[in-house]
């Protein structure tokens, strides 16, 4: 998974264009932001803190580390998926954001967010490349 | 990650690493996981439960409403084929069972009522079919609405699901809340058992006079809005009954 993402990463496949991270090889979780992101989309931050499996005092800090491979596995999509609807959204920020944390009816009432972290991001994936005529 | 299955987490006071455990996380993972999970077997018994039900039922002609000379509406990405029900067949839909719910496991415990079957979705009005897509208010994106008519006969032969739920109410009380408000347009392709929507929809189909087409039934997106759910045996006799054509709309294109 390192390799592919850094090779992603170089040819700019992976842009992370909502900052999920703080680096290009999709290691430092960017913990300020998932906060960010969780109040524009409403989620209090207890139960933000819960849903990243950091406790609520951890998620006021800058980064979290991310070396543990399932982990990786499933941000990395997460990550793709945020860049597909930034484009969709032709970059706005807080729409984007707002969709990917927002339970979908095409989801069957899951968010995006929450299909990343189930392990099911590949439908998520496809409908939005499908958007996007890829 | 440290070999004892911790994450580090820099601090921002004074620089030094703070630890803390990735149990958390995992935990939240394998909690959505299990939820997929839940739903699955929850699907199974619900499944189970309907199947010993519907065979003690019989349809009603009462169910049945003609539409006369209707034009419907298809959002679809610009790549594929509006009049293409191959995906509804790998994938299932709303009131047809797919590849995707169709295993070995699910047709020997449901027997007959485990049939694949292609169907094309409809909606009443450009609109609805574009909430139905999922995406509404996304600029970027490039799909396409079209308008569905018939291209020969005047009038659809279709099931009204609202008579037919109501009338089935009285011998199986939970159907309405089994068969819910699922997404016409949702990734069925995720969905591994059929669903009480799906077993109904394949029961009303097999049930209903040869010359039934298709299912109404109401958009979640809009009161008093429709959509249809038309059965095929393949994409030759969907075009061999349907014409679409790109719909100009400026309504829709503000959308």
């Amino acid at each position: 998974m390192e390799t592919i993402v850094n090779r992603s990463t170089e040819r700019g496949a992976i842009k992370d264009s909502m900052r999920w991270f703080h680096d290009p090889g999709l290691t430092r979780l960017n913990t300020r932001n998932v906060k960010t992101y969780g109040k524009i989309a409403g989620k209090p931050v207890s139960r933000l803190a819960a849903e990243v499996g950091v406790s609520r005092p951890k998620l006021y800090q800058d980064e979290a580390l991310i070396t543990d491979k399932e982990i990786r596995d499933r941000l990395v999509p997460l990550v793709i998926i945020s860049d597909l609807a930034f484009e969709l959204f032709q970059g706005d920020e807080a729409k984007t954001i707002n969709w990917v944390m927002t339970p979908n009816h095409l989801f069957f009432g899951q968010s995006p967010f929450e299909m990343a972290l189930a392990g099911k991001a590949r439908s998520v994936e496809d409908t939005l490349r499908e958007w996007l005529g890829l | 990650m440290g070999r004892d299955g911790r994450l580090f987490i820099p601090s921002d006071r004074g620089g030094g690493w703070l630890i803390e455990s990735v149990r958390q996380l995992k935990a939240e993972m394998l909690r959505l996981s299990a939820h997929f999970r839940d739903q699955d077997r929850y699907r199974q018994a619900a499944a189970k439960y309907l199947v010993t039900e519907l065979s003690h039922c019989t349809f009603e002609k009462a169910w049945l409403i003609n539409v006369d000379r209707p034009v419907y509406f298809r959002r679809v990405g610009q790549h594929r084929d509006v009049l293409d029900t191959a995906g509804s067949l790998s994938d299932g839909g709303r009131f047809n069972i797919g590849g995707a719910q169709a295993s070995s496991r699910a047709t020997e415990q449901l027997g007959a009522f485990c049939g694949k079957r292609s169907a094309l979705y409809l909606g009443e009005n450009a609109a609805i079919v574009r909430m139905e897509y999922g995406d509404f208010g996304m600029p970027g994106s490039t799909a396409i609405t079209h308008s569905v008519s018939l291209k020969r006969r005047a009038k659809l032969n279709l099931i009204d699901i609202e008579a037919a739920l109501n009338s089935l109410a009285s011998q199986i009380p939970d159907l309405k809340a089994m068969v819910g408000n699922a997404s016409m347009n949702g990734k069925w392709v995720d969905i591994k058992y059929p669903m009480p929507c799906q077993i109904l929809g394949h029961w009303l189909i097999a049930n209903a006079p040869k010359k039934t087409e298709g299912i109404r039934f109401p958009t979640t997106h809009a009161a008093g809005g429709w959509n249809v759910c038309l059965f095929f045996a393949d994409t030759r006799a969907c075009k061999q009954l349907l014409k679409a054509a790109a719909s100009n709309s400026s309504s829709v294109a503000a959308l």
